[in-house]
């Protein structure tokens, strides 16, 4: 991921609309550079203020503004694929009959109707859709769905662990490998060290204490794989 | 009785501790470029007074830990907090514990948006940071863990045991049994006299003037780098990194090399004879003797240097090329 590509993407990010994969290139980024990370705090406070806002009235210019958007996102459709492109055009036939709606309805009614037929662009700000759709007498204040510094840390713990399990996986095949080639009651005490490894990482609370438990297993496995001589039933 | 008495004893020894922030020196404000970010720094002893430390644990989830061993007897600890307002600021917290048996445990914290009763908003991980500088008795046994930040130790003389996720984790002049594990952190080790076990995943590895009984290095994915190594027992493996190895064998000691897909390249100096056996599923260098074409399952032997006391060596790569080299 660039800083481009960040900047595109780090509204979706930090309303959560992101899935695992692109959650997880965005904090590799982030991790990495600095003048991300100020934008991605100046969102994050920008959001923080907004979220104590009172829910608002829509002003009378909005529905131009929400029509400027949609023709640029009509754009930006007809970039994309077949079914999106589909889409486009149901929000373009349905449009003319929305006008005349618009003309005798309330503002509010209509832009929900407009939103919900055009469809909830992940990117688009929360904070720009969410007085429009909600009607403003009736609206419950709007939370902005920021992922808090102790989600992102339960990530990273996720993280790690996937990343142990892979190379638990790619190590696994090698050493049972080297495990075929011994006499059946090494094999069998591989087994049951490789068992009570494995339990010790599933056991462990999550943080050191279980990456401690996976470098116990994958240093394991690699001495068996690398064919060491290896003292079982013995192990830090 | 005494098992109350003992536990009453530990929680005054703690609260020591903990009320010694209340009185230290702080000094807190913006970062001064204008954005609102906050800064706090404070300074307290950790420690039960009259006791001498013995262990110290340090765990900071939340930002850098470097550990400098001196000739005092108490523990310093200058602890940074950075948020981007005030109310973040408030979430960080530092906590010290001592113990009556002269352990001390210092842990970072993020506490819950809403505890204290105040729902507090959201921030990002990389917007908040506890930095953690730790003067500790020379004597002391060190504990350091980190998740990000950079754990770094130097002048101790009692041996420590770290890990990381992913911040680099440095020890400079140490004495005593090392142990270090991380994930995606490298691991630097610079004089170090004891033995050193190391192990990362993806993380390099690089030692410079180790000495000591063991030297046990082993990586999945990341590269290892020996210079100036002396230790009497040396193993260094990688999956697929390579290993390139400037080492000091000592008589009757052992030298293995592995890797199975990386290149593994092993120059010795010294005065001592070495007996080497050397294989590689590529090509293997043996400089200064006739090695005939090699297998990966097939063993090229050679011997070097005075007969007695000879230090075994061993190299491979069961896929990757070998080459070993006696140098002045």
């Amino acid at each position: 991921m660039n800083c481009r590509q960040l900047a595109e993407q780090v509204d979706a990010y930090l309303d959560g609309d992101l899935d695992e994969v692109g959650a997880s290139a965005c904090r590799g980024h982030l991790r990495t550079c600095a003048a991300c990370r100020d934008l991605a705090d100046q969102q994050t406070r920008l959001r923080a203020a907004l979220a104590e806002l009172p829910p608002a009235e829509p002003p009378a210019h909005l529905w131009a503004a929400i029509d400027a958007r949609l023709g640029a996102a009509e754009i930006a459709d007809s970039r994309r694929g077949a079914l999106a492109t589909g889409w486009s055009r149901l929000v373009a036939w349905l449009r003319p009959v929305a006008w005349p709606v618009a003309m005798v309805g309330s503002a509010g009614a209509i832009a929900l109707a407009v939103v919900q037929l055009r469809g909830a662009a992940p990117s688009q700000p929360l904070a720009l859709r969410a007085p429009v759709v909600a009607p403003a007498a009736a609206a419950p204040p709007v939370r902005l769905a920021l992922r808090d510094a102790l989600d992102e840390r339960a990530d990273l713990e996720r993280e790690a662990d996937g990343r142990f399990r892979q190379v638990v996986s790619e190590l696994l095949p090698l050493a049972r490998a080297e495990v075929a080639t011994w006499a059946p009651r090494r094999a069998q005490a591989f087994a049951h060290d490789l068992e009570r490894r494995e339990q010790a990482v599933l056991v462990a609370s999550p943080g050191h204490v279980r990456e401690r438990a996976w470098h116990d297993l994958t240093s394991y496995l690699e001495r068996v794989a690398l064919g060491e001589q290896v003292a079982m039933g013995g192990g830090r | 009785m005494s098992a109350l008495r003992a536990l009453a004893a530990s929680a005054l020894a703690g609260l020591t501790a903990l009320a010694a922030p209340a009185v230290a020196r702080a000094d807190d404000g913006t970062d001064g470029d204008g954005d609102g970010a906050v800064i706090e720094r404070a300074e307290f002893e950790a420690g039960v007074v009259g006791r001498p430390v013995g262990e110290i644990t340090i765990d900071n989830s939340l930002g850098d830990v470097r550990i400098e061993g001196y000739d005092g007897s108490t523990v310093t600890v200058i602890a940074v907090k950075h948020a981007p307002d005030a109310a973040s600021l408030r979430r960080l917290r530092v906590e010290s514990l001592a113990n009556p048996d002269g352990s001390v445990r210092l842990t970072t914290l993020l506490t819950e948006r809403g505890s204290g009763g105040a729902e507090r908003p959201a921030v990002a991980l990389a917007s908040v940071r506890v930095d953690l500088t730790i003067k500790v008795p020379r004597a002391a046994t060190i504990s350091g863990r980190v998740t990000t930040g950079r754990l770094e130790v130097e002048n101790v003389d009692a041996g420590a045991d770290l890990d990381s996720s992913t911040g680099p984790i440095v020890v400079r002049n140490v004495a005593g049994v090392v142990f270090a594990r991380s994930l995606a952190g490298s691991q630097r080790f610079e004089e170090v006299f004891g033995s050193l076990d190391s192990h990362a995943v993806d993380g390099d590895l690089a030692f410079d003037s180790v000495r000591g009984a063991a030297l046990t290095a082993r990586a999945y994915a990341g590269d290892i780098d020996g210079r100036r190594v002396a230790s009497k027992q040396v193993r260094l493996s990688s999956i697929s990194g390579s290993i390139d190895l400037e080492a000091e064998p000592q008589a009757g000691g052992s030298v293995a090399v592995t890797s199975l897909r990386g290149a593994v390249d092993v120059r010795l100096r010294g005065a001592v004879g070495v007996a080497v056996r050397a294989r590689a599923g590529g090509r293997v260098t043996l400089a200064g003797a006739a090695a005939p074409p090699s297998s990966a399952d097939r063993w090229i032997e050679a011997r070097y240097g005075a007969r007695r006391d000879r230090a075994a060596v061993q190299v491979e790569s069961r896929f990757g090329d070998v080459s070993f080299a006696l140098v002045q």
